[in-house]
């Protein structure tokens, strides 16, 4: 069984590869391959403007750094290049991020412009997202997510598929073998005929997870970390039919995990363990021409997460199923002005023993976007209605503007802002005894200052730097604390500020037979309690799990036919109590990736060796949970061109 | 102030520097020259975080912070739910790590550790060589009760007793165990463990105290959905468990004692019978967030309360006079949930 799910997806990977291989001609492989890229219905267009200022106002990831094959997961890679902190609980456990002050319930997660978080939980468990199984992936902080939905007070991650249409047949594969059992396979591939387009990503991971750790609780010994075996699994398939300006696509997403829960140091295992599946199925139609785009989707999911702890005799058995339609449209209003109109649907549902039936909440919501925009100039008024079917209605602003301080646009700042809220999940309202069905949304209001710089720019140079302040409040922020009988249940009692700055350069330099690429990014984040419960011994202080400061570095190179990766991450402390009395110390883990790329007829195949944590450092993101010592992967991909 | 306590002053004052700073996650180990005299205080600590600890706060005034660790260069464990006196030393009963430490009063250092219980709880010392320690388990074929050899300081023997157990006390010469799990009062042979009587309790037992009246009195906790805290007492084992007071849902009840014929416990505030009967009046609850720890220290009368801050950080001691005033604060560690008094 261990090595079956890795072994199937590898046989189904190879099978495909090789029986649709013969079906395309020779002369179409060998045709140009400019590609007529299609992103499955994109959310807003982005004109050039909003592409010159999207360094501040998002993280925009592309293919070649989400497939760097030395990251188990897209929390793994988030830490690693951007100024999300991740709180990770080790390689295969639970991870969410944390933006600019803000928790997890408050950097969402949507699939190509619909939420897909859980809605019993208030967020998605990023580690069970494989990096590579997107190639667009997008970021919007702050005030910029307001334009996909309400909630995401620190951001949006949106995940997005870029299919080629104009190629026939393009395929890449990769299998990999690494320190503790750790065996991973992806093969991702499309096949264009005419109006059809069909395109597969699937991807299998396990791993023993058995890896040295310094326990420092007791002695300074070394130890081996029990009860963290993990193995993962994810198809997902696209039918895209394109005519004249029309697309119609459907997209399949299946993601199974099965893992062993292990404890903080020091403390039993309990011989705990957890069991995720994701059904999800979306439909799209959209139409584009010329500056006019108008587009349907709808997605269905069926969530289910089970945990089982047999020490304590727990067994907690919980599904979300969830229906959510959105329609889209861009459109020019007059020469300089444009505007989108959005309207979305969703039905949701929690089916869990821990809630007193089934529970079911009905959000409509509209968002309407104005756009104006001249040579220098540019602004947006957007707003958000939302409407509950609990009564509860919301009227939500936001504006973006820009401002060309150079003709030629290479100096751009900006400034945006809104107001925002985050409803309460279905555990904060409904849990059995401890839910509080009076509990409010928590409010945000958001503002932020920007400057993109683009020093050089041509075909072989790039250097463009960026840097953004912001400042944000959270009012009525939820907090689950115990109440007289012992009972844990959410309450609006926490106020926060949080202002920050991050900035951001990246270089890129092609000579003769050299590329080399240099990314650097620095984040840092005050965010203050402003009044917890009236309790003065935590006001005043900084937010748990909020680092003041967090960056990474990545230097990569490429001669001829080698190249060198090297990523290292730096994590500021980490305070783990509301008073401040204890912290996680500073991190600086670092990974390097090699090899060589090798070119056989039409297909290129590459060796990666990678070394994780290269200067075996002990560090940890979430208190007394470990992340492993020095280890290693050796990767090969192959890539058809 | 004698040469002693200076001498006590002195320790208190240098440790108080050093645990002032901010701690790192992990042991900082160091000096074992404790000198225990004055207030130990159970912190609890947050589940699943390994974070428990004991302070002590000396008669000259100085809390001393995280005192087994400093001991043992080693943290204390997950839930310290209880703490036994016994002789010149002390049992830790240390819930979720399923261990009970086993150190000196004076000075914390480790004599040994019990391994091998399940969710251990509350420790009753029968004589010189055994003690019983109560489990939480909840499914009916689980291990509640441990029979330990308090000499080699092992297991002796696992008994199975139907529904999770909590308190443990004498009672007329009698084992008497807050059995949580069923709503009952379990009446148990120390010799031969045969249960020889049962009583219904309301939902939820969890605390019991033998009066100066040999009354027996009983803490019930409820239940999750609707049924609020009781406290109920025992006049006699002939007699059945009576309720004194039921309170609505949502009101909990903790640390139910007496100094000098007046019955105390904590709930939002300190609340004493006056007498031990009636209606209960409220003492103080003043400064107070989240209480959860209380006891008063025999030699003063003082009221000693530990306020958990919603198990968010480290919590608080505060000090109250026999009426009510408050008199000191006093930094501990997380949850502070009890107190021994030397």
């Amino acid at each position: 069984m261990k090595n079956a799910v890795l072994s199937a997806t590898l046989f189904i990977s190879i099978s495909l590869a090789s029986t649709l291989y013969p079906f395309v001609s020779k002369a179409q492989m060998k045709a140009e391959m400019t590609t007529d890229t299609f992103q499955l219905l994109e959310v807003s267009v982005f004109d050039q403007r909003y592409e010159d200022i999207s360094s501040v106002v998002l993280y925009e990831f592309d293919s070649v750094a989400l497939t760097k094959s030395n990251y188990n997961d897209l929390g793994e890679f988030l830490n690693g290049n951007s100024g999300i902190y991740v709180k990770d609980y080790g390689p295969g456990s639970t991870s969410s991020m944390r933006y600019r002050g803000t928790s997890a319930n408050h950097t969402r997660i949507f699939w190509d412009g619909i939420s897909v978080d859980n809605v019993m939980l208030g967020q998605t468990d990023i580690s069970l997202i494989d990096a590579g199984s997107y190639n667009g992936i997008r970021f919007l902080k702050g005030s910029q997510s307001m334009s996909l939905g309400s909630g995401g007070f620190g951001g949006i991650l949106n995940l997005n598929e870029k299919v080629s249409e104009g190629e026939k047949f393009k395929a890449d594969a990769s299998v990999s073998y690494g320190s503790f059992e750790t065996r991973k396979s992806q093969l991702n591939f499309s096949i264009n005929d005419g109006n059809w387009t069909f395109f597969t990503h699937l991807s299998g991971i396990e791993s023993e997870n058995n890896f040295r750790y310094l326990n420092y609780l007791e002695g300074d010994r070394y130890e081996t970390r029990e009860n963290a075996a993990f193995r993962r699994i994810t198809i997902r398939p696209t039918l895209l039919y394109a005519k004249k300006n029309h697309r119609f696509s459907g997209t399949y997403w299946y993601t199974e995990s099965n893992r062993l829960v292990p404890s903080a140091i020091s403390v039993p295992h309990g011989n705990a363990e957890q069991y995720d599946r994701w059904n999800r199925g979306k439909l799209t139609w959209s139409y584009q021409k010329n500056e006019f785009s108008v587009g349907i989707k709808s997605v269905y999911g069926m969530d289910d997460l089970n945990y089982y702890r047999q020490s304590t005799e727990i067994e907690s058995e919980s599904r979300v199923e969830y229906w959510k339609s959105y329609f889209n449209s861009n459109y020019k209003i007059i020469s300089n002005l444009k505007g989108e109109t959005q309207i979305r649907w969703e039905d949701l549902r929690g089916i869990s023993v821990n809630y007193e039936g089934n529970q079911r909440m009905t959000i409509l919501s509209a968002y309407q976007s104005i756009k104006w925009m001249n040579s220098r100039f540019a602004i947006s008024i957007d707003g958000r209605a939302e409407h509950y079917n609990t009564q509860d209605f919301y009227l939500l602003p936001a504006f973006n503007a820009s401002y060309s301080l150079l003709s030629d646009q290479s100096l751009l700042v900006l400034m945006s802002g809104s107001q925002n809220i985050r409803y309460p999940t279905f555990n904060e309202k409904f849990w059995i005894g401890q839910g509080n069905p009076e509990i409010q949304p928590e409010k945000s209001d958001n503002i932020e200052w920007g400057l993109v710089y683009k020093i050089l720019e041509s075909s072989k140079t790039e250097l463009r730097i960026s840097g953004s302040f912001f400042m944000s409040n959270i009012d009525e922020m939820i907090i689950w604390i115990p109440d007289e009988s012992g009972f844990w249940s959410p309450q609006n009692i926490n106020e926060v500020q949080n202002r920050g700055v991050e900035a951001e350069t990246a270089f890129q330099k092609q000579l003769k037979n050299t590329v080399l690429s240099l990314k650097l990014n620095y984040t840092y984040t005050d965010s203050r309690v402003v009044n917890f419960s009236n309790i003065e011994e935590f006001n005043s202080n900084q937010q748990i799990y909020i680092p003041y400061h967090k960056g990474f570095a990545d230097v990569s190179v490429e001669y001829n036919n080698y190249f060198v990766n090297y990523n290292l991450t730096y994590t500021g402390e980490v305070y783990t109590n509301a008073d401040n009395s204890t912290y996680i110390p500073h991190s600086f883990p670092s990974n390097i990736s090699f090899g060589k790329h090798f070119d056989y007829m039409s297909s290129r195949f590459s060796l990666i060796c990678s070394v994780n944590n290269l200067f075996d450092e002990s560090y940890q993101f979430v208190e007394h949970m470990p992340m492993p010592m020095r280890n290693y992967l050796l990767t090969l991909k192959w890539n058809f061109k | 102030m004698s040469g002693f306590q200076k001498f006590l002053l002195a320790i208190a004052l240098n440790v108080l520097i050093i645990s002032c700073s901010k701690d790192e996650v992990g042991p900082s180990g160091g000096s074992n020259d404790f000198v225990q005299e004055g207030v130990v205080v159970i912190n609890e600590g947050n589940f699943g975080r390994a974070n428990a600890s004991l302070s002590v706060i000396p008669d000259s005034g100085e809390v001393i912070n995280t005192v087994f660790q400093t001991a043992n260069a080693r943290v204390l464990g997950d839930v310290l739910q209880s703490v036994v006196p016994y002789k010149n030393d002390y049992f830790l009963i240390v819930n979720n790590s399923g261990k009970i430490e086993r150190v000196r009063k004076q000075d914390f250092t480790s004599i040994a550790t019990i391994d091998g219980l399940q969710s251990p709880r509350y420790m009753l010392i029968l004589d010189q060589t055994r003690a019983l320690v109560t489990s939480n388990n909840f499914s009916d074929d689980s291990v509640n009760l441990y029979l330990l050899n308090i000499e080699q300081n092992v297991v002796e023997r696992e008994i199975s007793v139907a529904g999770g157990c909590e308190d443990i006390v004498f009672y007329d010469d009698v084992v008497v165990i807050a059995n949580e799990g069923r709503n009952r009062l379990l009446f148990m042979d120390p010799m031969t463990f045969e249960i020889r009587l049962i009583k219904d309790t309301p939902l939820g037992p969890k605390e019991l105290m033998v009066d100066s009246k040999n009354q027996l009195w009983v803490l019930c906790a409820g239940d999750f959905v609707t049924t609020g805290s009781a406290m109920a007492f025992l006049k006699d084992a002939e007699s059945n468990v009576e309720v004194v007071e039921q309170f609505p849902f949502g009101v909990g009840l903790k640390n139910v004692t007496e100094f000098e014929g007046d019955i105390y416990f904590l709930s939002d505030g300190v609340y004493k019978y006056p007498g031990g009967m009636g209606e209960s009046v409220l003492v103080t609850d003043q400064d107070m967030s989240y209480p959860y720890g209380f006891a008063i220290q025999p030699k003063s009368g003082n009221l000693f309360v530990g306020d958990a801050l919603f198990f968010q950080g480290n919590g608080k001691v505060l000090e109250f006079n026999n009426s009510g005033n408050l008199l000191n604060s006093y930094q501990a560690g997380v949850g502070p949930n009890g107190f021994i008094f030397e």
